[in-house]
């Protein structure tokens, strides 16, 4: 009886400390998991940055599209043609729709426009596509790319 | 038995001690938590608030989007400025804007030699094309760049901000 009890004592020791660690396991993943969730809060304002960017992009190509539409339409001809690509490489060429952002934050990005069924001084349908990859300070990317289509036609002057 | 008595007494004790012991970090944990996912709520307003603001800036009328640093002035029905936002509106931010114009605007081109002889419309060659051009405009093209801050606690200062470009597509009108 006597070895019996020796052996119980220190034991509702054990069960508190086994408890207590127990809590502690709990209370530092639920810590992991608030950081973990901080860290995802960021990523969105990447992707937001990104879209955001696409969107600008696509509005200056909308607007080159709208000044010069005549070359892009005869330089997709002889590009598809297999005539030659070079004036077709040029009207991408524009530092403005396709290189780096290096402030406020790392970016690279690409515009490309590919005509649609169109016929010349009538109406032309051209595809626009802008490419934007955002990079985190964290290393992080984001990728975004939009599409649209912008519908064009010849009105007469008076 | 006053002996075995003593002995757990003292065994509880020590092990209410220990309990205390690991409560008093386990509270700052669920506090911490508390304040973490507060703080997130937060920027996640602040987030919210920032691409609303830029998305309605890229619908906006191009000629009444003002330029200048630190814009507080709201226009188009844009809130710029303190404002308040979440449950109850409980949140206090500030939104300002930076627009500058981005000039000159450059666009490279090949135009076409249409009054050739050889010119062929639905299959032009290298030779139809005229040397590389660059046309260059001013003031069609505006970065926005907008910013959205807040206090966190003891008053500390946190912002987040975000840019995109608002081009003046629409100028050709008639």
């Amino acid at each position: 009886m006597h070895y019996l009890d020796a052996k119980r004592s220190g034991m509702a020791l054990i069960i508190v400390l086994t408890l207590a660690t127990g809590i502690l396991i709990l209370g530092i993943s639920y810590i992991n998991t608030i950081r973990k969730q901080s860290g995802r809060n960021t990523i969105e304002l990447g992707a937001i940055q990104a879209d955001l960017l696409a969107e600008g992009l696509t509005q200056i190509a909308m607007l080159k599209f709208k000044e010069i539409p005549g070359p892009l339409y005869y330089a997709y001809i002889a590009h598809v043609k297999g005539n030659t690509s070079q004036p077709y490489s040029v009207y991408h060429g524009d530092a403005i729709l396709g290189g780096k952002l290096d402030s406020p934050f790392n970016a690279e990005f690409r515009t490309t426009f590919q005509l649609l069924s169109s016929k010349m001084y009538q109406d032309m349908n051209v595809k626009i596509t802008v490419e934007v990859e955002v990079s985190r300070p964290d290393g992080e990317k984001y990728q975004r790319l939009i599409e649209r289509t912008v519908s064009g036609s010849r009105r007469p002057a008076f | 038995m006053l002996k075995k008595s003593g002995t757990t007494l003292i065994e509880i004790m020590i092990a209410l001690f220990v309990l205390a012991s690991a409560m008093i970090p386990i509270a700052s944990i669920m506090g911490y938590g508390g304040r973490a996912t507060s703080k997130d709520a937060r920027r996640i307003l602040a987030m919210q608030l920032l691409d609303k603001t830029l998305r309605q800036m890229l619908q906006a009328d191009y000629d009444e989007i003002p330029i200048g640093k630190n814009i507080q002035n709201g226009f188009e029905g844009i809130a710029l400025g303190d404002v308040t936002a979440g449950q109850d509106k409980g949140f206090s931010f500030n939104i300002s804007l930076d627009s500058e114009y981005v000039n000159p605007v450059k666009f490279k081109y090949r135009g076409v030699g249409v009054n050739r002889p050889t010119f062929k419309a639905d299959s032009p060659v290298g030779d139809d094309f005229l040397p590389e051009e660059t046309i260059s405009l001013n003031d069609v093209v505006i970065k926005l760049t907008v910013t959205v801050t807040w206090n966190e606690q003891q008053n500390l200062p946190v912002s987040v901000s975000a840019m995109t470009y608002r081009a003046d597509f629409q100028r050709r009108t008639g």
